[in-house]
């Protein structure tokens, strides 16, 4: 259940591990893979395991924009500025979808739902670039499909790793929501 | 006056079916010793929290702290509450949040030491320090912040008696000061001399002892009135051995071991003396030492080569527990190994342990997290059951029930090695192992037991 009580201390605890790890591991991986969408594994992974342990509303937006400070400041990866809106706007957009998501669907398909959603804004942010660069519109599209469609995949693999590791944090007492 | 006070404490675990404390009062005044015994997972450690303030969980009743006063505590576990490397620095911790000047803080760190009779230098390493000098140091690290009440958990099961003995004298000094001392413990043959109060903790109320219902009599050695002849080849075997880590000083001698199916060994020993260092060594997973003559089901230990037929269960259980639940602790060897899953069900019934089935193991207390571990590994019946201090955090029943298990396993041709502080009353034994002086002494029931059989 999400509520609307202010973050304490454990909560922002959560979110600053959430963001670090995110960041320093895509840091010290600096995965070149050649393949399109492979960082929203890891993005997802934080955010839904930041979802799961905080479980408070704005905390997965928090956990977005610090890391992308974080990014900015520690220079990892490419965008400067960019960055803040690189990690913010899926953060962003999963936050506005829990307020429209049922609370009572499985913690799993909320998990992909929300994956899903993240991965639609991190495409978005490749489809606007490209138009307001003045790219075609045709290979705008495409780009912007193969973002959505390699994307999901590897945010769809993140999610459902997401319940088994809350729940390993929950039998170690690490959180305390019911629900997990 | 007083300088705590609980009433009408109201607490339940939310998975729990009953409540733990219901309405439950302790009054503790300056000076006074209240000792306080309970069944394993009775909640002792809880209303430690509750007292200190910090059960996260929501409870109701009326907690009464006197102005100004402060609390200090010493938990189970010394490697969980010690965070430095050395003497000075862990004493200094406190003062050193606090922003206390350096050269009040020396002379502070100084006096805390003296008040527990540690007169060894700033500098020692926590590493090198006795299990009754790293006690006696966690009470330092709380003195200097000058608590009128000083909390310990389960100090006797940890603390061998000479522990036990240096812990007593720092605790009446203590007393004599106008510290007021509250002690959760199951032996309640400890602290007698020290004790101005003692409770049961029992259906979430406290209720008092007196002195004539207390259970005082001292540990001695069991030998098994029926012993078990030695029966085919020796599961342990050596001509003897020295074990020491490289480089450094030695442990013990011994001459002669011996262990065949079916017998139950005791191996006693003061901290530190070596016990947990030979169980590694016989299950082949102790790091730093050299090859012992210890041959186990014939062979050389070595990690991984006995498979179910061997089984450690290590002094710290936490170590050992990595499921999410109870049962699924419990089946995850019998599913490795192929062996029937309802094996579990049927010994957390044998136990009475049922109700813990779906908890998380790594949220019980440190007497169930033992039970679980030794649970774990007797389902799977192995040859060889190696145990560091199985008893530790146990009230008398689960000792009972743990006996009877062992006993059973016995039966079965398991031999059993079981490492503890001092001897454990209630277990009878045919052979005792007693580490003293640099040396293993082997005792057995009858004298046949030592001839090499096959």
């Amino acid at each position: 259940m999400m509520n609307n009580k202010g973050f304490n201390l454990h909560d922002a605890l959560f979110i600053g591990f959430c963001a670090t790890l995110l960041v320093a591991l895509k840091g010290m991986l600096r995965l070149k893979l050649g393949l399109s969408g492979h960082s929203m594994f890891l993005m997802s992974f934080f955010y839904l395991i930041c979802y799961g342990a905080v479980g408070k509303r704005g905390a997965i937006s928090l956990c977005g924009l610090l890391a992308g400070m974080m990014a900015m400041t520690l220079g990892v990866g490419k965008g400067g500025p960019f960055l803040l809106v690189k990690f913010g706007l899926p953060a962003i957009a999963m936050d506005i979808c829990l307020l429209l998501l049922p609370s009572l669907l499985a913690l799993k398909w909320r998990c992909i739902i929300l994956a899903l959603v993240g991965t639609l804004a991190w495409a978005s942010k490749g489809l606007i670039e490209g138009l307001l660069a003045g790219m075609s519109t045709q290979v705008v599209a495409l780009q912007f499909a193969k973002s959505l469609l390699f994307g999901s995949f590897f945010a769809l693999l993140a999610a459902m790793l997401v319940p088994p590791v809350l729940e390993r944090l929950r039998s170690h007492d690490l959180i305390d929501r019911e629900e997990i | 006056m007083a300088l705590v006070r609980l009433s009408q404490i109201h607490f339940n675990f939310q998975t729990a079916a009953q409540p733990l404390f219901e309405d439950l009062n302790l009054t503790i005044a300056p000076g006074e010793c209240h000792l306080i015994h309970g069944y394993t997972g009775c909640g002792k450690s809880t209303l430690l929290k509750l007292l200190l303030g910090i059960l996260e969980r929501p409870w109701e009743g009326e907690r009464e702290i006197a102005d100004g006063a402060t609390l200090g505590v010493v938990m189970q576990d010394p490697n969980v509450q010690l965070l430095r490397q050395t003497l000075g620095a862990e004493v200094a911790f406190a003062l050193e949040n606090l922003g206390v000047a350096s050269h009040e803080m020396l002379l502070q760190v100084r006096s805390a030491l003296r008040r527990v009779g540690l007169y060894i230098s700033l500098d020692t390493p926590i590493s090198s320090l006795s299990l009754g000098q790293r006690y006696r140091l966690m009470i330092a690290a709380q003195l200097v912040l000058e608590p009128d009440l000083l909390l310990l958990d389960e100090p006797w099961a940890q603390l061998d008696d000479q522990g036990v003995q240096e812990l007593a004298a720092v605790l009446t000094q203590l007393r004599q000061q106008g510290v007021a001392l509250l002690i959760v413990e199951h032996h309640q043959g400890v602290f007698k001399d020290l004790v101005t109060h003692r409770w049961q903790l029992s259906q979430g109320q406290l209720q008092a002892l007196s002195a004539q219902e207390v259970d005082t009599s001292p540990e001695q050695v069991c030998w098994r009135e029926s012993p078990c002849w030695p029966q085919g080849s020796a599961v342990i075997d050596s001509h003897g051995f020295t074990l020491a880590f490289r480089e450094r000083q030695k442990l013990f001698d011994a001459e002669s071991l011996l262990l065949f199916p079916g017998e139950i060994a005791a191996l006693v020993g003061d901290n530190g003396c070596g016990k947990s260092t030979l169980l590694k060594s016989l299950a082949g997973i102790q790091a730093g030492i050299d090859p012992l003559g210890i041959k186990v089901f014939g062979q050389r230990p070595k990690l991984g080569r006995f498979g179910a037929d061997l089984a450690l269960l290590h002094q710290r259980p936490s170590r050992q527990l990595f499921e999410n639940t109870v049962i699924e602790e419990m089946q995850f060897s019998l599913k490795r190994y192929g062996l029937p899953l309802d094996r579990a069900i049927a010994l957390l019934g044998q136990l009475g342990l049922t109700t813990l089935a779906r908890h998380s193991p790594h949220t019980l207390s440190y007497g169930q997290q033992h039970l679980i571990a030794l649970a774990s590994l007797a389902c799977l019946r192995p040859k060889l059951l190696l145990l560091d201090d199985p008893f530790a955090g146990l009230d008398a029943h689960f000792t009972d029930k743990i006996v009877a298990l062992l006993m059973e396993l016995s039966r079965q041709g398991t031999a059993l090695v079981i490492a503890s502080h001092r001897p454990i009353a209630a277990l009878p034994v045919d052979r005792l192992w007693r580490v003293a002086d640099g040396r293993l002494e082997t005792l057995s029931a009858s004298p046949q037991a030592y001839s090499r059989v096959g």
